[in-house]
């Protein structure tokens, strides 16, 4: 038993190292843990000669980097890299680099990271800059971003296995600038409102998109059979400031209702960002403009407008607010038809 | 027998202890910043940051292993320039890794106070066109800073550190991979929830602060040179008219060149052959890479498109428009990938086409004692397609024996030689024509002349 006992311990002993060296040996990775790393053969620090130049993100008016940009607003910003200078590195970790030269211009590319959804965009600009600075413009509020610059240069130097050729590679400077971006865009909801099958939409639309500065514009959109009687009736009313004071005219958009009618009401649209649902209401109200003063219970799902003791100038309405605080809201006129 | 055990237990240890320290060697974190001046500037980050988790760190970046990839000195490279060498139109994957990837963020520092990972990487390749110097180069060839350069971004955020595609265009790349990820850095508090649900269930991170929070990120990028070489015949258009009743040929002939290699240019190669009314002057030959389908095929399954428009193709002088056939390209060299398209009816040289191109045209007609000439243009996309490459066309007899023209550039046959059941001690004649690109791809024509006994006008009506 003793026997036993000491040989499985020394068997355990062998197939335990035997399996650690093989698991830093093999390139293989946990893809349960790391899934990007599929079909991925390479060692994470190459041994050749690539060298890393630290660089810093700035404001080209060298004020301080904000916490929180602004969405849409420009920001001018400066990558600061020995890497656009005319002196290539001559040591990468340890390694000497002889007479290094600059082969190449750098090659700059900037972009956006948007940490709540993990995707990013480049930025680009026709503007006439230095070649490290950018324009960048987020239009993707996040409370959690991050702008990188990352900038390749091909550089050569001396081939000491080789006397007399050169070799070839990429210096590489990058950064992140960790970053809010405020939302400043209100809501663009809508109500689709439905009567007795027949249905009429009326919601925003930001146009232009991203504009910058406020106020932002919006196009509204009007459309359905419940209009007129044709489904695929449709109009659109340019210019409207998109904000807590929507009233869409009577001309174009007012509903025709009958006294009587069952109405549903259904909210349409989103927020560029997050809505803040537990602001959110809708209903019918008096007149039209500032605060609406509702004349039933909200955010029912039917209105039986019979019961309803209705104003002398009825209108729907939606109130919505984002989580940044930035509020919308919508009148909708209600015509009384026989 | 305790003795025994008792040394391979010993031995057991030692060998396993051996390992955990060579485990623990490879897995060494990396510390050092590479750079000019790398201690001044780890000094600053010492000052200025608490937490020793790099800015940045270096990346490996190489396409995987493939027979495509040509060796460093492919068509007479220098190696010494570090370029990697692909095909046109062929697919490649690329690779890449960095310790941010990597699945313990300890590796990047020696910090004890244990930096973790806040995220998943987020990954871009990006790939750009650039000239020779490395300025970057829009679809249209434009260099950034002309005044008509379009920004192009060709970038591919995929979150993935492996990346394929294809190479249509020709020319010097240069690949870039952009990597990021957050960093717990463990300084200060980090404390407190996650935040709530966001958008189609995205983490949120509502109640961390950019700035005094312990996150950072960190990044990683890598840039690699490739040069995509051009596998593709060049397109050819040969113009042929003929003079009667003209006296200044030569003039002509300057004025075809002109004609067909503008619209050569414009159309990129590809013959607009809708308006048969356009060829009642001259006939159009056009060797091309073909319609959008048949385009950009791998090296190895490269075809041209043959088509024939106009009254000097056929015995009757009618004007007509051909069908269109794929011809076959053939290998010049394999160690170069070069390609020929060989253009020719002759069934013992050209096997594989010599039907196909026999459906589409079987022959040049001329009149005997009917001044004729022919205008030939070439384009490549090894440039765009924006420019005329030589093209070397002339008449030949079946001896290989070049036929001169006169001085006007013109030529002129007095004996008939078709059919040639009737003429059969009438010598034969070949038009012939030859581009190459200055990748060595070539496109060759060799098509039978055959001289008429007619004074009848060609009839220009449409079949």
């Amino acid at each position: 038993m003793k026997n036993f006992l000491f040989i499985s311990i020394f068997t355990a002993f062998v197939l335990c190292g035997s399996s650690l060296l093989a698991s830093d040996t093999n390139p293989n990775f946990d893809l349960n843990k790391t899934p990007w790393l599929e079909g991925v053969d390479l060692e994470s620090v190459p041994k050749h000669i690539t060298p890393v130049i630290p660089m810093k993100i700035n404001l080209q008016s060298g004020e301080e980097f904000p916490k929180e940009i602004v969405e849409d607003e420009p920001i001018y910003v400066r990558a600061d890299s020995d890497i656009f200078f005319d002196e290539p590195p001559i040591k990468d970790r340890g390694m000497d680099i002889p007479n290094p030269v600059w082969d190449r211009k750098p090659f700059v590319n900037w972009r956006i990271i948007d940490w709540e959804t993990n995707k990013s965009v480049a930025c680009t600009s026709s503007s006439d800059m230095e070649q490290n600075c950018m324009v960048v413009i987020p239009v993707q509020p996040t409370s959690r971003g991050a702008i990188t610059c990352f900038v390749g240069r091909k550089m050569s130097y001396d081939n000491v296995e080789e006397p007399g050729r050169r070799k070839s590679c990429f210096a590489n400077s990058n950064v992140a600038r960790d970053v809010k971006v405020k939302d400043i865009t209100p809501p663009t909801c809508g109500l689709q409102i439905t009567v007795e099958g027949s249905a009429a939409t009326v919601y925003p639309v930001e146009n232009p998109p991203n504009m910058f500065p406020l106020p932002k514009t919006a196009d509204l959109i009007i459309k359905g059979g419940l209009f007129n009687g044709d489904s695929e009736y449709e109009e659109v009313l340019s210019g409207l400031v998109l904000g807590p004071d929507m009233i869409a005219p009577e001309e174009s958009a007012a509903i025709p209702v009958s006294r009587g009618a069952v109405v549903k009401l259904t909210v349409i649209g989103e927020d560029n960002y997050k809505l803040d649902t537990s602001k959110l209401k809708y209903g019918i109200c008096a007149g039209a403009g500032g605060e609406p003063a509702p004349v039933c219970q909200e955010n029912q799902p039917e209105y039986d407008l019979a019961a309803i003791k209705l104003p002398q100038k009825p209108y729907f309405y939606l109130d919505a607010t984002d989580v940044a605080g930035n509020r919308e809201v919508l009148f909708i006129p209600i015509k009384i038809v026989k | 027998m305790k003795k025994y055990l008792f040394l391979c237990l010993l031995i057991g240890l030692a060998f396993s202890n051996s390992v955990f320290a060579e485990a623990e060697d490879t897995s060494t974190p990396f510390a050092t910043k590479s750079g000019v001046n790398a201690e001044e500037e780890l000094e600053k980050d010492a000052k200025t940051n608490t937490s020793l988790v790099p800015d940045s760190v270096p990346m490996s970046l190489d396409f995987t292993k493939s027979d495509s990839i040509m060796p460093s000195n492919f068509r007479g490279g220098d190696p010494d320039k570090g370029l990697v060498n692909v095909l046109e139109d062929v697919y490649y994957e690329k690779h890449e890794h960095c310790l941010i990837y990597e699945e313990d963020a300890k590796k990047m520092t020696d910090d004890e106070k244990a930096a973790k990972f806040d995220s998943d990487p987020n990954i871009t390749w990006t790939t750009q066109r650039v000239d020779s110097e490395g300025n970057k180069i829009d679809k249209n060839g434009n260099k950034e800073g002309d005044p008509d350069y379009e920004p192009v971004v060709d970038s591919v955020n995929n979150n993935v550190a492996h990346c394929g595609g294809y190479f249509y265009e020709t020319g010097d790349y240069q690949i870039g991979n952009s990597g990021g990820r957050l960093v717990d850095t463990g300084i200060g508090n980090s404390g407190g929830d996650d935040g709530g649900e966001g958008k189609e269930g995205q983490k949120v991170y509502e109640n961390k602060d950019a700035v005094d929070d312990t996150t950072k990120t960190v990044t990683s990028g890598q840039t690699m040179g490739v040069f995509v070489h051009d596998c593709t015949s060049p397109d050819v258009w040969i113009a042929f008219q003929e003079g009667a009743g003209t006296t200044d040929m030569a003039a002509c002939k300057a004025d075809l060149v002109e004609k067909i290699t503008k619209e050569c240019v414009k159309l990129k190669g590809r013959p607009d052959t809708t308006d048969t009314s356009r060829f009642e002057d001259f006939s159009l030959l056009c060797v091309d890479e073909g319609k959008t389908e048949d385009r950009d095929k791998a090296p190895w399954n490269k075809t041209a498109t043959l088509s024939a428009i106009g009254p000097m193709f056929n015995a009757d002088g009618v004007l007509k428009a051909s069908n269109e056939v794929n011809v076959k390209s053939g290998c010049i060299s394999k160690e170069d990938q070069t390609r020929l398209v060989p253009v020719s009816i002759d069934e013992d040289k050209n096997k594989e086409n010599a039907s196909a191109v026999k459906s589409v045209i079987d022959g040049i007609y001329v009149r005997r004692n009917v001044p004729f000439i022919f205008a030939a243009t070439s384009i490549d996309n090894g440039s765009d397609r924006k420019k005329q490459m030589p093209v070397i066309p002339r008449i030949e007899d079946e001896d290989g024996k070049e036929i001169q023209a006169s001085s006007d550039n013109s030529y002129i046959f007095r004996v008939a030689n078709y059919p040639e059941d009737s003429y059969k001690d009438q010598p034969k004649y070949y038009f012939v024509a030859k581009a190459r690109d200055d990748s060595g791809n070539i496109t060759t024509i060799r098509l039978p002349l055959y001289i008429l006994d007619s004074n009848a006008s060609f009839e220009t009506s449409s079949k």
